[in-house]
């Protein structure tokens, strides 16, 4: 059996975290959560993911700044952005940032497949 | 001797009388002179001067007194014909040559005749001249909008001494001083105040909204998520119906969480205290009828308002009940706007036990009976380019005060819109 792929996701939120956790768990992924985008940077086997999920407010350091973080460290490896807040402005921001994709919550199961199969 | 005596008694009758004549002639001379001073001083003053005759307006008044009417306002207010009809009588007898000069005129002719034609028919002045009349004024000052002969609308400021008998009102002076420059001024001022109002108020909303919407998504997104897996996971050969049972607690728990969200911002807009008090509804229609006076005259509208002068108090917040009259007086001549020639808006109020009724109604197209449940509703507009929310407002603020909001058909058709508020201690 090919080993799953990896998928980090993180959110200050403990309810959307778990319940994004159910749904890729659910489509055959691998699923690593945490609450804070120091907790994901402190992460040491960040080249075994295949991308990482990230949502754009958080308390202490944002999901921009993770982004442009995780960009410079590890170019190869793909953050999607995810927010709860309306608009085009905070899209546009996350792309700047680095992004590689951005879902907008609440986004289904099949609006989230379709991001992660773009990524390869 | 004899004959010498009548001589000079003759001589002196004549020399007196040439003294009468001649001073006669003098005082003649002297009252052609006044006049001919009063005459430069009314074509040379440095300020339009018109003499009017409103006889028919002071007969008019006079009658009405004496018939007993005592609210002016209001009788006019439910005749506006008659208003219309009393305007052409009041007729513009001489203007002075300056008035000729500042505005350009070929000749004081264009000036002359009924003044009706002079006015634009969105005028709201008129009838505080018969308001003044009747209270018996000697001093009138009043902002009126005219039309000059070339048909250009201009703002001015008329003053006028009023007279004291019926005589007096065959020759009435009139200064007028053009201040469209000052109102121009005016206006520009509060437009930009209100476009910086606007700005700050859409601002707010758009932050507002960024916000509700992500406190509401937020808990949709677990929803949604749990609610997909647990399909996934139920549909397995072998589901696991522990995971199953851990998305649906979160489903529950997190619609709870978006419950208490709506419920929280619902309590955060409801729970702002009115500030209630003793309000004179009068005072209220006025002033928010200054507020939306330029949008109104934009539209070509006239509001006309009738309440009686005994009208008790209403128990309301001032500036919700404004913000009523304000949409209500929009809302009448924006229906009317693509209507007839005539586009009056009439205010009336009246008490019934112990509320106070007021009506304001239009001469529009009026309100289709299988829409007029649906007008008060939010986002509800037969309006290009509208919100929809100024009557859902009305009505939001009207159930603020326990009062009730509904529209029919006004009676020289057109709509009608009925709102009810309570009496102090009502």
């Amino acid at each position: 059996m090919a080993e799953q792929r990896r998928i980090a996701i993180v959110d200050d939120d403990p309810f959307i975290r778990a319940a994004l956790g159910r749904l890729i768990r659910s489509s055959g992924y691998e699923v690593l959560l945490f609450e804070s985008a120091e907790a994901l940077l402190a992460y040491g086997d960040r080249q075994s993911l295949f991308c990482v999920l990230a949502d754009i407010q958080m308390p202490d350091m944002g999901g921009i700044e993770l982004i442009r973080m995780v960009s410079a460290s590890s170019p190869a490896l793909p953050i999607v952005a995810m927010t709860a807040y309306p608009g085009d402005a905070i899209r546009e921001r996350a792309l700047e940032a680095g992004a590689a994709d951005y879902l907008t919550k609440p986004f289904d199961a099949s609006a989230l497949e379709r991001c992660l199969a773009r990524l390869g | 001797m004899g004959g010498s005596i009548w001589t000079l008694i003759g001589a002196a009758a004549m020399a007196s009388a040439v003294l009468a004549v001649m001073s006669l002639l003098r005082r003649s001379q002297e009252l052609r002179r006044g006049r001919q001073q009063v005459r430069a001083i009314f074509e040379r003053a440095g300020i339009s001067m018109w003499r009017e005759d409103w006889t028919a307006a002071g007969k008019a008044v006079m009658a009405l007194r004496k018939a007993g009417v005592t609210d002016l306002e209001s009788h006019y207010a439910n005749r506006p014909e008659d208003l219309r009809a009393l305007k052409a009588r009041v007729i513009v007898r001489d203007v002075n040559d300056f008035t000729v000069e500042e505005t350009g005129a070929p000749g004081k002719e264009a000036y002359l005749g009924p003044l009706d034609r002079l006015l634009p028919e969105t005028d709201q002045t008129f009838v505080q001249w018969l308001v003044a009349f009747g209270r018996g004024d000697r001093f009138f000052r009043s902002e009126a909008h005219v039309k000059t002969a070339d048909g250009i609308e201009i703002d001015t400021l008329f003053t006028a001494m009023l007279p004291s008998d019926l005589d007096g009102f065959s020759d009435i002076v009139v200064t007028s001083v053009d201040i469209t420059g000052y109102k121009r001024a005016q206006a520009r001022l509060s437009a930009a105040e209100t476009d910086a109002a606007k700005s700050s108020r859409i601002t707010t909303a758009n932050a507002l909204s960024a916000s509700i919407a992500h406190e509401v998504n937020s808990p949709l997104a677990a929803i949604l998520a749990n609610g997909q897996a647990a399909q996934r996971l139920i549909r397995r050969g072998t589901p696991d119906i522990e995971e199953v049972s851990a998305a649906l607690d979160d489903v529950v728990s997190q619609a709870s969480r978006a419950r208490d969200v709506v419920a929280r911002i619902t309590s955060c807009f409801s729970n702002a205290p009115g500030a209630f008090a003793a309000v004179d509804l009068v005072t209220v229609a006025r002033s928010a009828n200054l507020i939306v006076e330029a949008e109104l005259r934009g539209l070509g509208a006239v509001v006309h308002l009738a309440a009686p002068d005994d009208l008790p108090s209403a128990w309301a917040d001032v500036v919700q009940v404004q913000q009523v009259f304000v949409n209500l007086l929009l809302n009448a001549a924006q229906a009317m706007a693509q209507g007839s020639d005539r586009r009056d808006i009439t205010v009336s109020m009246r008490a019934e036990q112990s509320w106070l009724v007021v009506v304001v109604s239009d001469s529009g197209p009026g309100v289709r009976l299988d829409k007029r449940g649906q007008i008060f509703a939010p986002f509800h507009s037969n309006r290009p380019g509208g919100m929809g929310m100024g009557l859902a407002i009305c009505r939001n603020c009207i159930d603020a005060h326990g009062g009730d909001i509904w529209v029919d058909d006004a009676t020289e058709g057109g709509a009608a819109f009925h709102f009810t508020l309570p009496r102090p201690n009502g």
